[in-house]
């Protein structure tokens, strides 16, 4: 579970009682404060949703925007469902045609070293590491590189089960996929990720 | 239980999603096979390592990004503004809280 990753199947309330499914009601009746709430709420996890699948910020920021364009155009026909899987539903297919349209020029852009880099400038300079202590900047990067040397369709199921806590189950709500595909996606994910981050020796990590 | 057919159930073990029957065959066959042992524990690392990440959020503007990209003439709300009912639960809070 990544730090204050609230899970898909949590609805948050607001100190005046507000669940995300008041808010978008409320949205719908055309009150733009419920709905600024709700971008307040999900910003974060859209956005890192969309970092994940594309490894650019610049480009996560867009398909953000995108997604909550989208929410606001669209909820007239939000009913019944969790609003969480109903974002992470949008924001899903936008990343995935997002790829879609622009893998050759993101595989020419050699996005992911972007992403330690990024990473690096965040985290204060602490001065004497031990030089085969593998920093958390450098593991940062290298978890975001592993990633997207992933298929698209096997990025975004791992991406929900391990960044995200969400189970089978409410990853094929999100996804629209049969459980035997998340599944096989997943595995098939993890057994790649395995070969690139699971002999990584870090202190305290697994030594085998 | 052979390794080829481990392989599949060490990613059910991993998500917890095995039976107690299950769990046992898997935990029987790891103690015994050094193999499946070290996949299992690479696999676990991968996992970890993927759930230890931060949230990477937008930049600081990003709320008034949205806004202004929205069809129409939509007013920016400020940023605190509370229902009367929220208005009550804040003043409660400062009071009391």
């Amino acid at each position: 579970m990544a730090h204050g990753t609230p899970a898909v199947g949590r609805t948050e309330v607001d100190a005046a009682g507000n669940s995300d499914e008041h808010l978008i009601r409320r949205a719908q009746d055309g009150d733009t404060a419920a709905f600024a709430e709700l971008v307040r709420r999900y910003q974060d996890r859209i956005h890192n949703l969309a970092y994940r699948m594309l490894s650019r910020r610049e480009e996560a920021e867009d398909v953000a925007q995108e997604t909550f364009l989208h929410v606001y155009r669209s909820m007239a026909s939000f009913r019944g469902e969790r609003f969480s899987s109903w974002v992470y539903k949008i924001a899903s297919n936008l990343c995935l045609d997002y790829l879609r349209k622009h893998r050759a020029r993101l595989l020419s852009l050699d996005a992911p070293a972007e992403a330690e880099s990024d990473l690096h400038r965040e985290i204060p300079d602490s001065g004497h590491l031990p030089e085969d202590l593998v920093t958390q900047a450098e593991l940062a990067g290298d978890v975001q590189r592993a990633i997207a040397t992933l298929p698209p369709k096997y990025r975004l199921v791992v991406v929900l089960r391990h960044f995200y806590d969400l189970s089978y189950e409410e990853i094929v709500q999100v996804s629209n996929l049969p459980l035997g595909t998340v599944k096989t996606r997943l595995f098939r994910a993890r057994d790649l990720l395995r070969k690139r981050l699971g002999t990584i020796a870090t202190e305290g990590g697994w030594g085998a | 239980m052979n390794c080829r057919g481990i392989r599949q159930w060490l990613h059910s073990y991993l998500d917890a999603r095995v039976d107690p029957n299950q769990e046992r065959m898997i935990e029987r066959h790891i103690r015994s096979c050094a193999h499946c042992r070290r996949r299992l524990v690479e696999l676990a690392r991968a996992v970890n390592l993927m759930e230890d990440q931060q949230l990477v959020g937008p930049g600081p503007d990003f709320l008034r990004k949205v806004f202004a990209g929205l069809p129409g003439q939509v007013e920016f709300p400020s940023p605190h503004r509370l229902s009367p009912a929220a208005r009550v639960v804040a003043a409660w809070r400062r009071l009391f809280g």
